[in-house]
C-alpha cells in the first residue's frame, strides 16, 4: 500500500524557481529566518528581486553571488565550502569515522577476548551473584540450624 | 496572590536546601531518621511549588497587570484558555513550570523508593534531585521571579504573541519540559550508582520507564513544535534546524542511543561505562539546550533573548559536566566489564554502530548550531548556518541510521549464523528490490529521495517479517487464529514489539519527510476576485473577502474555490488576523489534508482593492510525518506499559514470551 502511495507522487521536474534560491539565502531583516520561511516586508522585496533576476535569465549561482556581494557571506543560509568553514562540513564525518573506528576496535577486542573465556566460565560472569537479603537470611538460618543440629 | 506566590517559592527553596542538609547528615551519620525527614521536606517542596504555580495562574486569570510577568504575556482580551497557559509563555514562568515539574517528579521518585530506604543509593538519588531543584529555585528566588511587581498598574497588558495563540503551542512547551526534566531521574540514579559503587544493571531497570517516558515526552514536544510551525508560521515546513529546535533534538538523539544500549546492558551486562557516559551526556545536553535558549548567545526565531541567566546555566553546566566526568573516571575500573561480543554479525554490534550514527548526528547538529560562534572566535566572521547545511550533512547520516534500523532485527543476539542470516534476509531483500524497481519505474530519480524510500521499504519489510514470524509461532503454540494471535503477541511482548512499532513510526516519518521535501510544488500570485492560481493539479479561485471580529482579533477571510484536475472540491478560507495590541497581522494557514498530499495555502498580503497575494503549495505525503510520529510515540508508550505480576503457574508459551521479551 505504501509503495502504491509513493507511486502516486509525481516525479519532480528541474528548473530554477524562486523558492529554490530562497532556500539558500537568509532574510536580511534580522529575523534569523531562511528567506523561504520568512514573511516580512523585506523578504517580499527580496523575493520579487529574485523573480526579476530569474526573468532576466540569471543563473542560480549568479543570483546568489549578487546577494553575497550586496550583503556579505552572512546572507548565505549555509557556509561556503572553503577555508575555515570546511571544518563544519568535514567535522561530522571525522566524528563518525572516529566513532566507528572506536566501535570497530572494541568489537574486535571483545570478539577476540578468549583469554577471559579460558579463565572464567562466561555464563558465570553473565550472572548477577549478589545475594538478596532474603536469600542471605535463609542461608544464615539454615547454617545456624546445621550448627545447632 | 503575589505574596502567596513569592512566599511559596521562597519556602520551596528553603525546604530544598533543608532536604539537602538532612540527606547529607543522614549519609554522614548513617542515620535513617534524617533521610526519612528529608523525604518529608521534598514532599513539602512539591506542595509549595504547586501553591506558587496556582498563584501565578490565578494572577493571569484575574488580569493582575501590576505583576510584570502577567502584564508582559497577557491582556484583557486574551481568551481564558490562553491566559492560563501564558504561565509558561515567557522565561520566568517557564522556569517556575520547570521547577514544578521537577518537584512532581521528585515526589513520585520519593514515593516509589519508600521500600528502598535501606539501599545505599537512595539518599544520593534524593540529593541529586534536590541539588538540581535548588539550582532552579535559586534562579526563581534571587534572579528572575515571575512575581516581580511593576511600580505602576498598567490599564492593560501587552498580550500574548499572536503566534503563540495556537493549541499546539499550549502543549508543546510542557511536553518538552517533561522530557527535559524527566531525564533528571535516570541521571540521579546513575550518579547514585557511581557514588555508592552499586553498579549492576539495577539502576537501569529502575529507571527504564523514566528513560522511555522522558524520551517519549521530548519526542511529543518536538513533534508538536513542528506541527505548530507547520500550521501557524505559514512557510509550509515543520522543521527549520533553528538553534532552539536543535537544542531539543540533540539530547533526544543521545537519549535514543542510550535507550538502545541500555537494552544491551540489561541483557548482557556490557557497555556499562558507555551507558553512564550517555545518560550524563543526555542530562548535560538538556541543560545545555536550556542555556542556549536563555543565554542569547545564538540568534533564533524563538529564544528568550539575553535573559541574564546564561552565566548561571553555564556554571551549572560545568558542575554537572565535570562532576559527571569525574565520577565516571573514578568508577571506570568497577564499570569495566569482561564480557565479550561474539561476532560483528550480532544484534549487539548493530546497536553499537547505531549508537555511533546517532552520536554523529548529535555531534553534527551541535557543531552546526555552534559554528557561527566558533567561526566568530577563530575568524572574526559570524557566518550563518541554517537549513541547507543541516540537510546536506545530516541526510546521509540519517540514511545510514535507517539502514541499521532495518539490519538490526535480522541479526540474532550474540552471533548470527550464515544460514540464519540468509533465511532472515531473503524476504526483506526481495521486497526491497521489488519496491526499488517500482519506484524507479514510477519516475523517482533523486538520489537521496529514491534511497530514502528504498531503505524505508527495507525497514518496513523487516518489521513485518518480525510480526509475521512471531504471529506464526504463537498460532503454532496456542492454536489461536492469526487475527487473535497477532494482537495477543503485541500485547504479551509489548516491550519488544513496542520497539518495533516505534521503528515503524520512524520510517513512516521518513517517507513523509522525503515526500514533502523532495516533491514539494509551490506557486505564488496576486489575484483579483474571480482570478485563479494553479499549483500542481490544483486550481484556486478567489471568490470573496469577508471581515469579522472574534475574541481579540479582526479577521479578513478570503474564500477560495478549490479544483483538482478541473473537478470542484469545495472551498477554503485563507485568513489574515489583526490581534489587539499586536504590531503586525498574522497569516493563518488554510490546509486541505489527505493521505496523498496537503494543499497548503497562505495569504501574505491584502491590497487596497481587496486583491490578494496567495501562496499555495502541494506537500506530498506530509500527513505521514504526523501519522509516523504518532505511531513512534505509541510504540514508545507501549514498550513501558508495566506487566501485571505473573501468577505462579502459567502456560508454557507465556513463560517463553516473558524470557524473550526484549
Amino acid at each position: 500500500m505504501m509503495i502504491m502511495v509513493i507511486m502516486l507522487v509525481p516525479a519532480a521536474g528541474y528548473s530554477i524557481t524562486t523558492s529554490e534560491i530562497e532556500a539558500e539565502l537568509m532574510c536580511t531583516c534580522g529575523c534569523t529566518m531562511v528567506l523561504n520561511t520568512c514573511k516580512c516586508g523585506t523578504s517580499d522585496q527580496m523575493r520579487s528581486s529574485i523573480s526579476g533576476m530569474i526573468a532576466k535569465g540569471m543563473t542560480k549561482d549568479e543570483i546568489i553571488e549578487w546577494h553575497v556581494a550586496k550583503h556579505s557571506e552572512t546572507v548565505l543560509a549555509a557556509p561556503t565550502r572553503r577555508g575555515f568553514n570546511l571544518i563544519a562540513y568535514i567535522g561530522p564525518w571525522v566524528g563518525l569515522l572516529f566513532g566507528a573506528g572506536i566501535a570497530v576496535v572494541f568489537v574486535r577486542r571483545w570478539t577476540s577476548s578468549d583469554e577471559f573465556e579460558d579463565e572464567f566460565d562466561e555464563d558465570y560472569l553473565n550472572e548477577d551473584h549478589a545475594l538478596s537479603d532474603d536469600i542471605q537470611r535463609k542461608i544464615d538460618s539454615e547454617l545456624e540450624q546445621i550448627e545447632e543440629g | 496572590m503575589v505574596t502567596l506566590g513569592s512566599l511559596s517559592q521562597l519556602l520551596a527553596f528553603l525546604f530544598t536546601l533543608g532536604a539537602m542538609a538532612l540527606i547529607l547528615l543522614g549519609i554522614v551519620k548513617n542515620d535513617m531518621r534524617f533521610i526519612i525527614s528529608s523525604r518529608r521536606a521534598l514532599y513539602n517542596v512539591t506542595i509549595f511549588l504547586v501553591m506558587a504555580s496556582t498563584a501565578l495562574v490565578m494572577l493571569f486569570a484575574s488580569d493582575s497587570f501590576q505583576v510584570e510577568y502577567v502584564a508582559s504575556y497577557s491582556d484583557r482580551a486574551l481568551p481564558i484558555f490562553y491566559k492560563l497557559t501564558a504561565f509558561w509563555a515567557g522565561q520566568k514562568g517557564s522556569l517556575l513550570f520547570w521547577a514544578l515539574t521537577l518537584g512532581l517528579i521528585t515526589a513520585a521518585v520519593v514515593r516509589n523508593t519508600r521500600d528502598d530506604l535501606e539501599r545505599r543509593a537512595t539518599p544520593y538519588i534524593y540529593l541529586v534531585l534536590a541539588g538540581v531543584q535548588s539550582f532552579f529555585l535559586f534562579l526563581l528566588v534571587s534572579v528572575t521571579s515571575p512575581f516581580e511587581l511593576l511600580n505602576f498598574i498598567p490599564a492593560d497588558g501587552q498580550g500574548l504573541n499572536p503566534m503563540l495563540q495556537n493549541p499546539g503551542m499550549i502543549f508543546h512547551p510542557p511536553t518538552l519540559f517533561l522530557g527535559y526534566v524527566g531525564f533528571t531521574v535516570p541521571f540521579a540514579y546513575a550518579v547514585a550508582a557511581m557514588v555508592t559503587g552499586e553498579l549492576d544493571e539495577s539502576w537501569l531497570k529502575k529507571t527504564r520507564t523514566w528513560n522511555v517516558l522522558s524520551w517519549v515526552f521530548l519526542a511529543i514536544g518536538i513533534i508538536l513544535g513542528g506541527q505548530w510551525a507547520y500550521v501557524e508560521l505559514g512557510w509550509g515546513g515543520y522543521w527549520a534546524w533553528d538553534p532552539v529546535e536543535n537544542a531539543s533534538f540533540i539530547p533526544w538523539l543521545v537519549a535514543t542511543a542510550f535507550i538502545h544500549t541500555a537494552i544491551i546492558q540489561e541483557r548482557r551486562n556490557i557497555m556499562r561505562v558507555w551507558n553512564m557516559v550517555l545518560i550524563v551526556l543526555t542530562f548535560v545536553l538538556t541543560i545545555f539546550g536550556t542555556y542556549l535558549v536563555r543565554s542569547g548567545v545564538l540568534q533564533s526565531v524563538h529564544d528568550f533573548g539575553a535573559t541574564g541567566l546564561g552565566g548561571y546555566f553555564l556554571l551549572f553546566l560545568a558542575i554537572v559536566l565535570f562532576g559527571g566526568i569525574y565520577l565516571i573516571a573514578e568508577s571506570y575500573s568497577e564499570l569495566r566489564t569482561y564480557h565479550s561480543l561474539e561476532s560483528y554479525l550480532s544484534r549487539e554490534s548493530t546497536f553499537l554502530f547505531n549508537n555511533v550514527i546517532l552520536l554523529a548526528l548529535a555531534f553534527s547538529t551541535l557543531l552546526g548550531t555552534l559554528f557561527p560562534l566558533i567561526s566568530e572566535v577563530f575568524t572574526g566572521n559570524k557566518i550563518t548556518v541554517s537549513q541547507p547545511f543541516f540537510n546536506r550533512v545530516n541526510t546521509p547520516l540519517f540514511l545510514f541510521l535507517i539502514l541499521l534500523t532495518g539490519l538490526c532485527p535480522l541479526m540474532g543476539w550474540r552471533k548470527a549464523s550464515p544460514d540464519n542470516l540468509k533465511k532472515n534476509f531473503v524476504i526483506p531483500l526481495g521486497v526491497t528490490v521489488t519496491g526499488a524497481i517500482v519506484l524507479f519505474a514510477a519516475g523517482i530519480r533523486g538520489f537521496y529521495s529514491l534511497l530514502a524510500f528504498i531503505l524505508s521499504i527495507f525497514v518496513i519489510a523487516t518489521i513485518f517479517r518480525e510480526f509475521w514470524t512471531g504471529t506464526r509461532a504463537r498460532v503454532r503454540i496456542t492454536g489461536d487464529p492469526a487475527f487473535k494471535a497477532f494482537p495477543m503477541l503485541l500485547w504479551n511482548m509489548r516491550r519488544r514489539y513496542g520497539g518495533f512499532i516505534a521503528h515503524l513510526g520512524v520510517v513512516i516519518m521518513v517517507i513523509g519527510i522525503t515526500g514533502s521535501s523532495a516533491f514539494k510544488l509551490e506557486s505564488q500570485g496576486t489575484l483579483n476576485r474571480g482570478q485563479v492560481i494553479k499549483v500542481g493539479s490544483y486550481a484556486l479561485r478567489y471568490d470573496d473577502m469577508n471581515r469579522y471580529k472574534l475574541y481579540n482579533r479582526d479577521i479578513y477571510s478570503a474564500t477560495l474555490s478549490v479544483f483538482k484536475n478541473g473537478r470542484p472540491l469545495g472551498t477554503m478560507n485563507s485568513e489574515k488576523r489583526y490581534y489587539t495590541g499586536a504590531d503586525e497581522p498574522t497569516t493563518e494557514v488554510s490546509l486541505r489534508m489527505s493521505l496523498l498530499e496537503d494543499l497548503y495555502v497562505t495569504m501574505p498580503a491584502i491590497g487596497k482593492n481587496q486583491e490578494i497575494t496567495l501562496r499555495a503549495a502541494v506537500n506530498p505525503l506530509l500527513v505521514w510525518v504526523w501519522i509516523g510520529s504518532t505511531v513512534m510515540v505509541l510504540g514508545g508508550v507501549m514498550a513501558v506499559i508495566p506487566r501485571r505480576r505473573k501468577r505462579e503457574v502459567e502456560g508454557d508459551y507465556e513463560r517463553v514470551e516473558g524470557d524473550y521479551d526484549e
